[in-house]
């Protein structure tokens, strides 16, 4: 049994109690960007853990690693132009505190999970995106707001669900999963996880047996999609009827990305790869990238974009972390470096795979601990914790 | 059902791992036990030669508290207090594997785990490296012979496939103490590290965030070491984007 279960029951109640005020005080999606959301007396009366700096800086320590194995990563092309907008650092955090940081949907804020003096189980914060104020706690639990805005959903340890709630409202839905993580549609009313898949669990190195499930956001219809897989992250769709996962077959074998069909329930492979890594699915869901590892032919690993159905396969001529940009015409990477030095935002053109430096790395220097970034809901800012001194920054890219 | 599979029936496979490793502690294969660990540290390598890449190797799991080990653990490292005790560097079967430093072969196939072949080597200052998952029972050294950092004495492999087609990487460890605790060998090999991942942030590279102290064992290189038998370190609350 895990030992979440543990948690004392009173400490969870309290949770509860905070999260239902915290959501008749959170701005919904549509409303215009707010103040940091406060809490019910009992989550705010402690101060947050960090003290935001209100400046805005245009560079962040780097600190100098001492050997750089070199990489199969190409360097940004010579004849790339740089865009004439002149990219900043925002320093959001202090004390080192913080670990992926993810933007809240309306884009003014950013949130991550920290503790909170007194309390014995971590809270979300909030902290705003510009610089402009200090962390304040935006949630009492750690929690997954979901991609429209609309609703929240965190862990009840005590009770081994995961809760769920719509802002605004003081009803919580509940969904019985053993406190898995969910993941939210994009349209916020439904909700996906994964279960331990009934029987043994053979050892392997490769994922665990699972189960997808799936449930309406309200806790209704939770119901099992398709068959027993090894898998360990989840991705929707933009028509909310679909899953996209790196996985394998019950047996470890048949690697590759595979989409789920929650509706009729079929699997189907779209990619076939050795190793897959890392697959992204663009926000308008027609196309695929990720890492291509451990092929027998050299040519074959890479970085890739793929249409959604697995055709039209292309190599990108960077290797690194990439996100999808809003508009699904581009993607963001930050190309693994070979000589040590600061990060650079590049933009890779999905059509055309033209590349375009978006930083420069001797006068805006940075670095970004172990993929921990994401890109903003506009496109033109990511939020990244920092190799240099684990705090979270903001660098604006674009106007 | 987590209930049943954590706690439920031992697997034979488990129990070998687990007992080898822990029987590791008692002694040592075919030669003499290690002294602990002194101040002064010699100097590593990485294990591969050539840079790291999608078709050469590269790093797919972290030491430590990663979010995968948080998962995995009752099945693969309930003997090194539930977290992983060494690096993964996947790579396809038979690369070379390199000593990471000089000194004595201490062991062949000894009681350290990691199947199905492994290696150590015995380095100045009551270091240990430990190679796991090897192709064979390695015939490129012998108990005894000194090697040099940068010596091939090894071929990397698959832990669960004789075909290398499931999860081939190589098990990297270093042990202090007499081979009873391991220790981070990213704070021991320099090495941009958090590059050798290729920029893949997943379950093997991200940490499993202890929500009642959550800053703790937070990076590649803040990651605690274990002492094998010791009790289970990961029974804490998380809740991460990886399953």
């Amino acid at each position: 049994m895990r030992r979440i279960r543990a948690v004392p029951l009173a400490i969870l109640l309290i949770l509860v109690a905070c999260s239902s005020g915290a959501t008749t005080q959170t701005a919904p999606p549509s409303s215009p960007p707010a103040a940091p959301t406060t809490l019910p007396p009992a989550a705010t009366a402690t101060p947050p853990p960090v003290a935001a700096r209100q400046d805005t800086t245009t560079a962040a320590p780097v600190d100098t690693p001492t050997l750089a194995p070199a990489s199969t990563a190409t360097t940004v092309p010579a004849t790339a132009t740089t865009q004439p907008f002149t990219p900043s650092l925002t320093k959001l955090t202090d004390g080192g505190c913080c670990r992926n940081p993810v933007w809240h949907p309306d884009g003014t804020r950013v949130l991550y999970t920290d503790a909170v003096p007194g309390q014995r189980l971590a809270a979300t914060y909030a902290v705003p995106a510009d610089g402009s104020g200090p962390p304040t706690v935006f949630f009492p639990s750690a929690a997954t707001v979901a991609p429209d805005g609309s609703r929240i959903a965190f862990p009840d340890f005590a009770n081994n669900v995961t809760r769920i709630q719509e802002f605004g409202k003081q009803s919580t839905a509940t969904i019985a999963n053993n406190a898995a993580y969910v993941w939210f549609s994009p349209d916020g009313r439904q909700v996906a996880w994964l279960a331990l898949a009934p029987g043994p669990q053979p050892s392997s190195n490769v994922d665990r047996l699972v189960r997808v499930w799936v449930a309406n956001a309200d806790g209704s219809n939770a119901r099992a999609r398709g068959n027993v897989v090894r898998a360990a992250e989840l991705a929707w769709f933009p028509d909310n009827q679909r899953l996209l996962f790196v996985g394998r077959d019950t047996d470890g074998g048949n690697p590759g990305i595979y989409v789920l069909d929650i509706n009729a329930g079929t699997l189907t492979r779209v990619v076939e790869a050795f190793s897959p890594r890392g697959a992204r699915l663009s926000p308008d869901g027609t196309h695929i990238v990720y890492l291509a590892a451990l092929e027998e032919q050299p040519g074959d690993n890479g970085l890739f974009i793929v249409n959604a159905d697995g055709s039209a396969k292309r190599k990108l001529p960077l290797i690194g972390g990439i996100r999808w940009a809003p508009d699904s015409r581009s993607m963001i990477i930050l190309p693994v470096q070979t000589d040590n030095g600061p990060d650079q935002l590049v933009r890779i053109e999905a059509t055309t795979l033209a590349t375009t430096p978006l930083t420069d790395r001797a006068a805006l220097p940075f670095r970004v601990a172990q993929d921990e970034w994401q890109l903003s809901p506009d496109g033109a800012r990511i939020v990244f914790n920092a190799l240099t001194d684990s705090n979270i920054y903001v660098l604006r890219f674009a106007s | 059902m987590r209930k049943m599979l954590r706690g439920g029936r031992p697997y034979l496979l488990q129990l070998l791992i687990v007992g080898a490793v822990i029987a590791a502690t008692a002694f040592v294969s075919e030669t003499a036990q290690p002294v602990a660990a002194q101040a002064d540290t010699p100097q590593f390598r990485l294990p591969f030669a050539g840079p790291p890449g999608p078709d050469t190797w590269f790093v797919s799991q972290g030491y430590g508290t990663t979010v995968w080990a948080y998962h995995n653990w009752p099945d693969l490292y309930s003997a090194g207090q539930g977290i992983h005790f060494g690096v993964d560097f996947a790579t396809r079967c038979g690369r070379e594997v390199l000593a990471i430093g000089d000194g004595t072969v201490l062991g062949i196939d000894g009681p350290y785990g990691a199947p199905p072949h492994n290696l150590a080597i015995s380095h100045p200052g009551g270091y240990v490296s430990i190679y796991g998952h090897l192709r064979e029972r390695t015939t490129l050294v012998r108990v005894g012979q000194q090697v040099k950092a940068g010596d091939v004495v090894a071929h990397s492999g698959d832990p669960y496939s004789p075909s290398c087609d499931r999860a081939p990487h190589l098990h990297l460890e270093i042990r202090i103490n007499g081979v009873s605790t391991t220790t981070n060998p990213m704070n021991l090999i320099p090495a941009d590290w958090d590059r050798l991942t290729l920029g893949v942030g997943d379950g093997g590279t991200n940490f499993a965030q202890n929500l009642t102290d959550p800053r703790q064992w937070a990076t590649l290189r803040d990651q605690p070491d274990i002492h094998f038998g010791g009790g289970i370190i990961v029974n804490y609350p998380t809740w991460e984007p990886y399953a």
